[in-house]
């Protein structure tokens, strides 16, 4: 019998186990990336407005496009919010089908809306607001008890998927958030009901950038462990679907260069991790986060 | 904390656990055929519903279903059952949080649900209701959360209203292998941490899961007695 | 309680507000159409920025900017189907705007603009307009017959799109050419290459390539293969005297971006 060859392409596709195997005991990726090594990623345009903040979001080949816009609510008497906020993230991932989100896209809109409120780089109080009054064409303040919230709402829209998407999709929303400039909250007329339907957003006046609990970005890493002759690799930034269907034992860090705000880790082939390992996987995120947040 | 197992008659395992306000109901079913999509062709494919006490599931649930399928996917020998099918269901019947739900404060109880308060008991009740099936696993496994407050004090099983004073809180789940704490299959850590704290929280997450382990052992141990009624007589 | 259990949408009351209307007028931080208008000549197209074959997990793709206008499209096919034998292919638009970007409002039937977007979950009666649009023009220049028992799908995103500056008509125009050019960078086998014109025309004056929004004008786009002067659709928007000329017009355009095209295309 003859025996039949495959481009490593192919063979990528129909065995991604050994394939995948085959390319790290060579010491390569089937992505041309070292093991160490993380996809570049930049925010290539950011602009705010009255109504809207929008980012450009490139990681790799992976273009992400994050509109936060936003929505009032008026708190109720006796409500007392959580000290911490989180955001309402829908995210929706462009490979050529439409419908329902995806599991993909309910449980990364979740981990982010998790994320935020446990990272609590969003104050409570930077969302609430007194609204004011225009009376003879001069803001003033409306003497009420009153107060009104701020909702954001964070649009995320992914082209050109290639691996896992937390770390851009977090990359997006904590730079977004950074961006973000609320405006004037105002009732037209000091006759008319304090109530949402009739706020409305002053055009004139400076946008005040949101005031986060965040000095600089954090920054998500991920990484893939892998069992090779006894011993474990530690493959940075999966990508492809080879890596990322065939290495199951994965970490992820969320680190804002200083300390460390999630460590997730799921041992799907239930190897031994080593303390040092996961020391190892702590210091590359913090590198990484200092590297990003100093460019 | 208080277990029942064999609860359900018509599925081939199931456990019920109580763990202060929280209660949960999960059953297994399996190995049994699974549809043509779900089949694979050398692993048994798991399949687990998990449904709140209050309402219906939405993407936190759907979150929750993930993890939990990785952790068990991980744990069950699925290569033993090649093209069948492994369901498992998960009840919630009762939550800490629900309390808050009827008193109407919607976002803050999105905001505390996050907590995820019963996943560490969800996972340990997952444990006896896979062993009442008789379903293989590699190696047993045991959840545990902690959360560290503000003092830097580690909380064990913390609370709802620890949880919400915490600086950070931990949900570790530890294989066990000759009834003592083997490898850390999940980790899920949110909050401001240092690395110190991170490897206490490991530390300390091992001890009290040994600890813990052996009162499973001993319901396990228990359970076995009852469920051979063919006992030898003395 | 929301009812979407799929997506996170946070309170329901939650209104966005309106924008109140300035006090100084040149504090706007809007571009003034009017001034753009200014510098353009009436025959003259807009400069446009035209991309490729940028998006590794679709068979086609294209991205353009134009004005306020940002489009993109990606063409997935032909892929097999599911159920019986066909005998050719089928084709299937689906235009959608990013859900924050305000809809033309006079088609916008169900416009709520002061919940949370990100909750629309069916094509607004625009999106399904374009989408029909769209399709029925690109039909005509696909060798459907080439790829049985497959479909052929054309997903567009509209990135951005100011209602207030430009028309709808302007955004369909260049989403039908971002439409032509992701197809042929699918490789989809098609007959010639469909471009379109847009025009304004007040009765005696006919500008190319308008970019301030329509007020009782007509305005009328029209969709060719120029190869052999084809018209594959034509678009009116209020009366039109003298269709003749208007056809003639928009003609003018669409072989001018068809050059473009070409000589894009040849560069690649």
């Amino acid at each position: 019998m003859e025996s039949i060859s495959f481009k490593p392409e192919i063979l990528e596709r129909i065995i991604p186990d050994v394939s995948l195997e085959r390319h790290l005991k060579i010491g390569i990726r089937s992505n041309q990336r070292l093991f160490d090594e993380f996809k570049n990623i930049q925010i290539l345009s950011q602009k705010s407005s009255h109504l809207l903040t929008t980012s450009y979001i490139q990681n790799g080949n992976t273009l992400v496009i994050c509109n936060i816009s936003y929505g009032i609510t008026e708190l109720l008497g006796g409500e007392t919010p959580e000290q911490y906020s989180s955001v309402y993230p829908t995210l929706s991932i462009s490979r050529g089908r439409s419908g329902a989100p995806t599991d993909e896209e309910m449980n990364l809109s979740q981990k982010l809306y998790e994320s935020t409120l446990h990272s609590r780089i969003l104050p409570s109080n930077s969302l609430i607001f007194k609204p004011k009054v225009m009376i003879d064409d001069n803001l003033e303040d409306l003497d009420t008890n009153k107060q009104f919230k701020f909702n954001l709402f964070v649009n995320l829209k992914v082209f050109d998927r290639s691996g896992p998407l937390f770390d851009v999709c977090h990359f997006a929303l904590v730079t977004s958030l950074k961006a973000v400039k609320l405006p004037v909250i105002y009732l037209n007329d000091s006759f008319v009901k304090l109530s949402i339907d009739n706020l409305l957003a002053y055009p004139d006046a400076e946008l005040v950038p949101l005031r986060l609990n965040m000095e600089v970005p954090l920054v998500s890493s991920n990484f893939g462990l892998y069992n090779l002759d006894e011993k474990n690799l530690i493959i940075c930034d999966l990508e492809n679907e080879s890596e990322e269907s065939n290495i199951i034992s994965k970490v992820n860090v969320v680190s804002d260069g200083k300390a460390f705000n999630e460590f997730t880790l799921i041992n799907g082939s239930l190897l031994n991790i080593t303390r040092d390992e996961i020391k190892s996987l702590l210091r590359t995120s913090k590198q990484r986060a200092k590297a990003i947040n100093s460019v | 904390m208080l277990l029942r197992t064999s609860v359900l008659e018509n599925v081939d395992g199931s456990a019920e656990l109580t763990n202060g306000r929280t209660k949960v109901l999960v059953s297994v079913s399996g190995p049994i055929e699974p549809k043509i999509k779900q089949e694979l062709p050398n692993l048994a494919s798991l399949e687990i519903i998990l449904r709140p006490s209050i309402g219906t599931a939405n993407t936190r649930e759907n979150l929750l279903t993930d993890k939990l399928r990785s952790i068990l996917s991980s744990l069950i020998i699925r290569h033993k059952y090649p093209r069948q099918l492994i369901q498992v269901v998960v009840q919630v019947l009762s939550l800490e949080t629900d309390a808050v739900v009827i008193n109407n404060f919607e976002n803050t109880v999105d905001d505390l649900k996050v907590f995820n308060i019963e996943f560490t008991d969800i996972i340990n009740c997952c444990y006896f209701a896979l062993l009442d099936s008789n379903i293989f696993l590699y190696e047993s496994f045991i959840g545990v959360s902690q959360s560290v407050s503000e003092d830097k004090s580690i909380i064990n099983t913390p609370e709802l209203s620890d949880l919400i004073h915490s600086k950070s809180h931990h949900l570790l789940v530890f294989s066990i292998v000759d009834s003592k704490p083997s490898k850390i299959v999940y980790a899920d850590s949110k909050g401001e941490f240092s690395k110190q704290e991170l490897f206490e929280v490991m530390d300390n997450g091992f001890k009290i899961a040994g600890a813990n382990f052996t009162e499973f052992r001993q319901l396990v141990e228990k359970k076995i007695e009852d469920d051979f009624v063919w006992k030898q007589e003395a | 309680m929301n009812t979407d259990r799929r997506r996170i949408l946070g309170p329901q009351d939650a209104r966005i507000p309106d924008l109140g209307i300035s006090t100084n007028a040149n504090n706007s931080m809007d571009i003034d159409p009017a001034g753009f208008a200014a510098e353009k000549r009436s025959s003259d197209i807009q400069k446009m920025f035209m991309k490729t074959n940028f998006i590794s997990n679709a068979n086609g793709s294209s991205y353009i900017e134009h004005g306020d206008t940002i489009v993109q499209v990606s063409v997935f096919g032909p892929r097999p189907i599911k159920s019986s034998f066909i005998e050719q292919a089928s084709f299937s638009v689906e235009c959608r705007f990013l859900p924050h970007l305000k809809q033309d409002d006079a088609l916008d039937i169900d416009g709520d603009h002061h919940s949370n977007p990100n909750g629309r979950t069916g094509l607004s009666y625009t999106e399904h307009k374009i989408s029909s649009f769209v399709e029925s023009c690109l039909v005509p220049s696909i060798l459907l017959d080439k790829y049985p028992k497959s479909t052929i799908d054309l997903h567009i995103t509209v990135i951005e799109h100011n209602s207030e500056s430009t028309s709808l008509t302007n955004l369909v125009n260049w989403i039908t050419v971002a439409s032509s050019l992701a197809l042929v960078d699918s490789g989809v086998e098609v007959r010639d290459i469909v471009t379109a014109g847009h025009i304004i025309s007040d009765g005696q004056h006919v500008i190319l390539d308008p970019i301030e929004p329509v007020s009782k004008r007509t305005d009328c786009l029209v969709c060719f293969m120029n190869l052999k002067n084809e018209i594959v659709g034509i678009w009116v928007d209020g009366d039109l005297d003298n269709l003749d000329t208007a056809i003639e017009e928009c003609n003018k355009m669409s072989r001018t971006i068809r050059g473009n095209i070409n000589s894009y295309l040849l560069s690649t």
